[in-house]
C-alpha cells in the first residue's frame, strides 16, 4: 500500500507529461518544425551517440588498461581515473570555454607563438560538447567495467587460452563479451546522463530537446508546449533503455567458479610510459587541468563581486536545501525498502520498478512533469481556503520548496532505494525470523535489527543524495522560489554571462562536494563487519 | 498438543498429523524437499498452514481462523547459519528476546543461560569473534532464553565441522535434558536423529510416512522409503514356505508375511550380510568403498544380483575375490512383492 502511494507519486510527473498531449500546442509545434526540431533531434541523438562512442572507448580501455597490466602510477591511476565524477559536466564545460576563450590563456599563448591568423577548433560546436561529456562521464563505464573485467578476466582468459587464443584474441573473443552487460549498463548511464544535461548545452550554445524544455518554458512561457516537447526527450530515454536491455540480453554471463584476479602483465620500457601517459592525459584534461583553472579563476576573482558573506550564505541555503532532499528521499527510500521486504509482492516489485525510473528522466522533463500536480494542488487548497475561510490561500507549494523537492524525490528515489535496498539485502531473512522468534514485532526488529545494520548504507545514501542534490540544476533553475540560488545555479548564471572568475569558486565547492562520496566511497559502504 | 496440517497445493506437508509430549525431543528426519522445514516454519508462524491446526500447550495458534504471529507464540529457534545478530554482542544477543523484565532479572537470566551453556567468559564478544560451535551454543541460549514451550532447531549441527558436530550433539542433549524442553528439530541425517530423538518422524514428499522410537524406525521400518532412507536397505524377493520365507540369499524364519505361497520383497542392509574367500562361493566381490571405521562391499551373485555388505575396515577382500555369502536377519521385514514405495504392509 505505502509502497504504492510512493510509486504512484513519482511517476505522476510522468503521467503528466504525456497526459499533455491532450491540449496539442499546435502553434508552438508548427513554429518549432519550421524553424528547428530536426535540428534539435538530430543534435541530441547525436549527443548521445557520440557520448556513448566515447564514453564506451576510453571507460572500457582504461578498465583494462589497469586491470591487465603493471606499469608505474597504475595503483594512483587505478584509484584517480574516477575522480572526473566529481566534476558536473558544466563545470568542465566552462572551465574548458575559459581556456579556450580568444582572450583565454590558450589562444593568447598561440597567437604570441604563430601570429594573429593561429585559432584553435571551435570548442563550441558538437563535438565539443561530445569530448567534454565523454570526459567527466566515462567513468560510468569504467568502474563497471573494471569489476567485469577484474571478476571472469582470469577465467576468461585461461580457458581461451587453453582453447589456442592469444591474449589479444581472446580479449575480442571472450572477455568483452562477458563484460558486455556491465559495459552496456555503464554506456547507458552515461547516454542518459547526456540527454538529461541541461548545463552544458546550454553555455555551449548547443541546442538539444532538453535545452528546448528550458527554452519553450522560459522563453515562450507556454508550459504545454515545454511539457509536449519534454515528451519526444523521455521517448529517446526510453529508447536508451530499451536498447541497453536488448543489449545485455537474457543470458546470464557468468563462468562460474571463484572470481581470481588476473594475473598482471608487467609493462616496461616504451609501453610502459605510453599506458601511464594514456592514463595520465585523461586524468589531467578531465580533473586536474580544470581543477587547477577554477583554483586559479577563483584566486583571481574581483573580491568584491563575491563578498565572502554572500558566498557563505549561497553554500548554506544549498547545502540545507540538498540535506532537506536527502532526509526525505532516504526516508521514502528505505519505507519502499522495508515495504518490499515485509511483502514481497508483485505489486511491490511494480512499485519499485516505477519508483526508480524518475532517475533517468532528465531534472527539465520532471521539472515540467512536477509543475502540472503542485499547481492542481494548489488550485484545490486555493478553493477550499476560499470555501471555508472566506479567502483564497495564495499559490502556497509552486514556486515553493515543496516543489523542488518533489522534483528531488521524483529524480533520486532510485539513488536513495538502491542504497538502502543493497544494505537490507545483505541482512539474511532469518534475522528478522530470528527476532520475531524471539518476541519482536517486524516493526521492533526495524529499530532494533535493520537499522543498526543498515547504518553504513542509509548513511551512504544520506551522502549520495546530498552531493546529487547539490549537483543538480535544471529541476531546481526551473522550479525554485524567486531568490533562491544553489551553487548549480551560480555557477550557470555566472558562466552564462562568460564571468568565468566568478564562476569559480561556487565551482570549486560543488566539485568538493562532489568528492566526498569518492573518497569516502568504500569506506562508509563497508560498513561494520 | 496436536498439530494437524493440510497444505493443498503443492503439498510441502501433505496432511501430517502429530503431537509431541512435554519434554519431548522429536526428530523430523527426510531428505531435502520432503517437507521437513516447512513443518518446522509452519509450528513457529512464518507459514500459514492451508488447512490444519497448530496447537502450542494447548492454544490454538494457528487454523483457519486464527493465525499467531511468530512473536506471540512463545517459540525457540535455533536457525541454521544461527542468525546471529551481527551487531550485538554475545550477551544482547541472549537478552534480545527478554522482554518485560528489569535490567538486573535480565542479566541475571543471560548469565544463567551462558552458564549453561558454558560461555559465561564470551559474554562480551561479537558473533564473528566466536567459532561455529560456540555460535551455536549463543543461538541456543538466545532461544532458551524466554523459556519457550516449544524448541525448534533447523539442522542444527549442519553448519559444524564433522569433527565438532559428535561433541556439539552431546552437549546440546545434554543441555537439553537438563532444562527439560519440548524440542522438534529437523535433520536430514539419521544418526543426527537416532542420536538425540526421542521419537523419530521420517518425512517424504511432505507426508510422515513413519512415527516412532529411533530402534523401531530402524528396525521395524513401516514403508519402502524409509528402510531406503534410514541405513540404505535393498530388497530380493522371497517366497513364505513351509519351512520359512525362502529367498536366493537363504531361508528366513518368519511371521506374519501371510499364508504359503505368499511373494514377498525382504528387507537386507549391508549389516545382515557377512562373507568368507571361497573358491566355490556365489558372489563376486564387485566393488569397495572404504569409509574409515567400516568398509562397504558390493557382491555380485552369480544371477547378477547385487549385495552390500558393511565389514570391519581390518577384514580385507580384493576386487575380484570370490566368497561366500551368509546373511543373518535379526528382524524380517517384508513388503509385499514389486509394491510402489509408501506401501504399508511392513513386518
Amino acid at each position: 500500500m505505502v509502497a504504492a502511494a510512493i510509486a504512484a507519486t513519482v511517476a505522476l510527473p510522468l503521467v503528466v507529461v504525456f497526459a499533455s498531449w491532450r491540449h496539442p500546442a499546435v502553434e508552438v509545434w508548427s513554429h518549432l518544425w519550421r524553424t528547428q526540431l530536426l535540428e534539435l533531434l538530430v543534435n541530441t541523438l547525436l549527443l548521445a551517440g557520440g557520448v556513448g562512442a566515447g564514453t564506451l572507448a576510453l571507460g572500457a580501455g582504461l578498465a583494462w588498461l589497469v586491470v591487465a597490466y603493471e606499469f608505474p602510477g597504475r595503483r594512483l591511476f587505478e584509484w584517480a581515473l574516477i575522480l572526473p565524477l566529481a566534476m558536473p559536466a558544466y563545470v568542465i564545460g566552462f572551465a574548458f570555454l575559459a581556456l579556450f576563450d580568444f582572450a583565454g590563456p590558450l589562444q593568447t599563448a598561440l597567437r604570441r607563438v604563430g601570429g594573429a591568423g593561429v585559432t584553435l577548433p571551435e570548442l563550441r560546436s558538437g563535438g565539443g560538447v561530445v569530448a567534454m561529456m565523454t570526459l567527466v562521464f566515462y567513468p560510468y563505464v569504467y568502474v563497471l567495467a573494471r569489476v567485469a573485467f577484474r571478476e571472469h578476466g582470469r577465467a576468461a582468459l585461461e580457458v581461451a587460452r587453453s582453447l589456442g587464443h592469444s591474449p589479444r584474441r581472446a580479449f575480442v573473443t571472450v572477455i568483452l563479451p562477458l563484460a558486455r552487460p556491465s559495459l552496456v549498463a555503464g554506456t547507458a548511464l552515461a547516454m542518459m546522463e547526456a540527454l538529461a544535461d541541461f548545463g552544458t548545452v546550454s553555455i555551449f550554445g548547443y541546442r538539444t530537446l532538453t535545452e528546448a524544455v528550458y527554452r519553450v518554458w522560459t522563453g515562450m512561457f507556454d508550459r504545454v508546449a515545454a511539457t509536449q516537447v519534454a515528451s519526444v526527450l523521455v521517448l529517446l530515454v526510453f529508447a536508451v533503455l530499451a536498447l541497453e536491455g536488448a543489449l545485455r540480453g537474457r543470458r546470464r554471463f557468468t563462468l562460474g567458479g571463484r572470481a581470481t584476479p588476473l594475473p598482471r602483465v608487467v609493462l616496461t620500457g616504451a609501453r610502459a610510459a605510453w599506458a601511464a601517459a594514456a592514463c595520465g592525459a585523461v586524468l589531467l584534461l578531465a580533473f586536474v587541468l580544470p581543477v587547477v583553472e577554477l583554483v586559479v579563476w577563483a584566486r583571481q576573482a574581483p573580491a568584491g563581486q563575491l563578498a565572502v558573506r554572500g558566498f557563505g550564505g549561497l553554500v548554506a541555503s544549498t547545502f540545507l536545501l540538498a540535506a532537506a532532499s536527502a532526509l526525505l528521499v532516504a526516508t521514502l527510500a528505505l519505507v519502499l525498502a522495508y515495504a518490499r521486504r515485509l511483502r514481497p509482492s508483485r505489486t511491490a516489485g511494480i512499485a519499485v520498478q516505477f519508483s526508480s525510473m524518475g532517475y533517468a528522466l532528465p531534472g527539465a522533463v520532471i521539472a515540467v512533469g512536477v509543475l502540472g500536480p503542485v499547481a492542481w494542488v494548489d488550485h484545490a487548497l486555493a478553493a477550499l481556503t476560499h470555501g471555508v475561510l472566506g479567502s483564497p490561500l495564495g499559490l502556497v507549494l509552486t514556486g515553493s520548496a515543496a516543489a523542488v523537492l518533489f522534483a528531488y524525490v521524483v529524480r533520486f528515489l532510485a539513488v536513495g532505494y538502491q542504497a538502502t535496498e543493497a544494505a537490507l539485502g545483505r541482512i539474511p531473512p532469518s534475522l528478522d525470523e530470528a527476532a520475531r522468534s524471539l518476541g519482536v514485532t517486524m516493526r521492533g526488529a526495524l529499530r532494533r535489527v535493520h537499522l543498526p545494520l543498515m547504518r553504513g548504507g542509509i548513511l551512504s545514501a544520506l551522502v549520495l543524495i546530498w552531493v546529487e542534490t547539490i549537483k543538480e540544476l535544471p529541476a531546481t533553475l526551473l522550479l525554485r522560489p524567486f531568490g533562491l540560488k544553489t551553487l548549480a545555479i551560480e555557477v550557470w548564471e555566472r558562466t552564462s554571462e562568460s564571468l568565468w572568475a566568478e564562476a569559480a569558486l561556487p565551482a570549486l565547492a560543488i566539485v568538493g562536494v562532489g568528492l566526498v562520496p569518492l573518497l569516502l566511497g568504500s569506506r562508509i559502504d563497508g560498513g561494520r563487519h | 498438543m496436536t498439530r494437524r496440517y493440510h497444505a493443498a497445493q503443492p503439498p510441502a506437508v501433505d496432511g501430517v498429523t502429530l503431537s509431541v509430549s512435554r519434554g519431548e525431543i522429536l526428530a523430523l528426519l527426510g531428505p531435502s524437499g520432503s517437507g521437513k522445514t516447512t513443518l518446522l516454519r509452519l509450528i513457529a508462524g512464518f507459514e500459514a498452514p492451508d488447512s490444519g491446526t497448530v496447537a502450542i500447550a494447548d492454544r490454538v495458534v494457528a487454523d483457519a481462523r486464527v493465525t499467531v504471529p511468530p512473536e506471540q507464540r512463545g517459540v525457540g529457534i535455533v536457525f541454521q547459519g544461527y542468525a546471529l545478530f551481527p551487531h550485538l554482542s554475545v550477551e544482547r544477543n541472549v537478552a534480545f528476546g527478554l522482554h518485560g523484565l528489569e535490567p538486573g532479572g535480565r542479566r541475571a537470566r543471560v548469565g544463567e543461560l551462558l552458564e549453561l551453556v558454558g560461555l559465561p567468559a564470551l559474554a562480551h564478544r561479537y558473533p564473528h569473534e566466536l567459532s561455529g560451535g560456540q555460535q551455536q551454543l549463543v543461538a541456543l541460549a538466545r532461544a532458551l532464553a524466554p523459556a519457550p514451550a516449544v524448541l525448534l532447531l533447523d539442522e542444527p549441527f549442519s553448519n559444524l565441522d564433522a569433527d565438532l558436530r559428535g561433541e556439539m550433539r552431546q552437549d546440546v542433549e545434554t543441555i537439553l535434558r537438563a532444562i527439560g524442553t519440548t524440542v522438534v528439530f529437523v535433520t536430514h541425517a539419521q544418526d543426527e536423529a537416532f542420536a538425540i530423538a526421542d521419537r523419530v518422524g521420517v518425512l517424504n514428499h511432505g507426508r510422515l510416512e513413519q512415527l516412532d522410537r529411533p530402534e523401531t524406525v530402524y528396525h521395524r521400518p513401516a514403508t519402502r522409503f524409509v528402510a531406503e532412507f534410514v541405513g540404505s536397505a535393498i530388497f530380493v524377493p522371497g517366497v513364505v514356505a513351509a519351512a520359512g520365507l525362502v529367498t536366493p540369499v537363504g531361508t528366513f524364519a518368519v511371521d506374519g508375511a501371510g499364508p504359503i505361497g505368499t511373494e514377498v520383497d525382504v528387507m537386507i542392509r549391508p549389516d545382515d550380510v557377512t562373507f568368507a574367500p571361497s573358491a566355490r562361493g556365489e558372489a563376486v566381490v564387485v566393488h569397495r568403498e572404504f569409509r574409515g571405521t567400516e568398509t562397504v562391499y558390493a557382491l555380485e551373485l552369480d544371477g547378477g544380483r547385487r549385495l552390500y555388505s558393511s565389514q570391519p575396515s581390518w577384514a580385507a577382500a580384493g576386487i575380484g575375490d570370490r566368497v561366500s555369502i551368509t546373511v543373518r536377519l535379526e528382524h524380517v521385514v517384508t513388503f509385499a512383492a514389486g509394491a510402489a514405495d509408501g506401501a504399508r504392509d511392513g513386518r
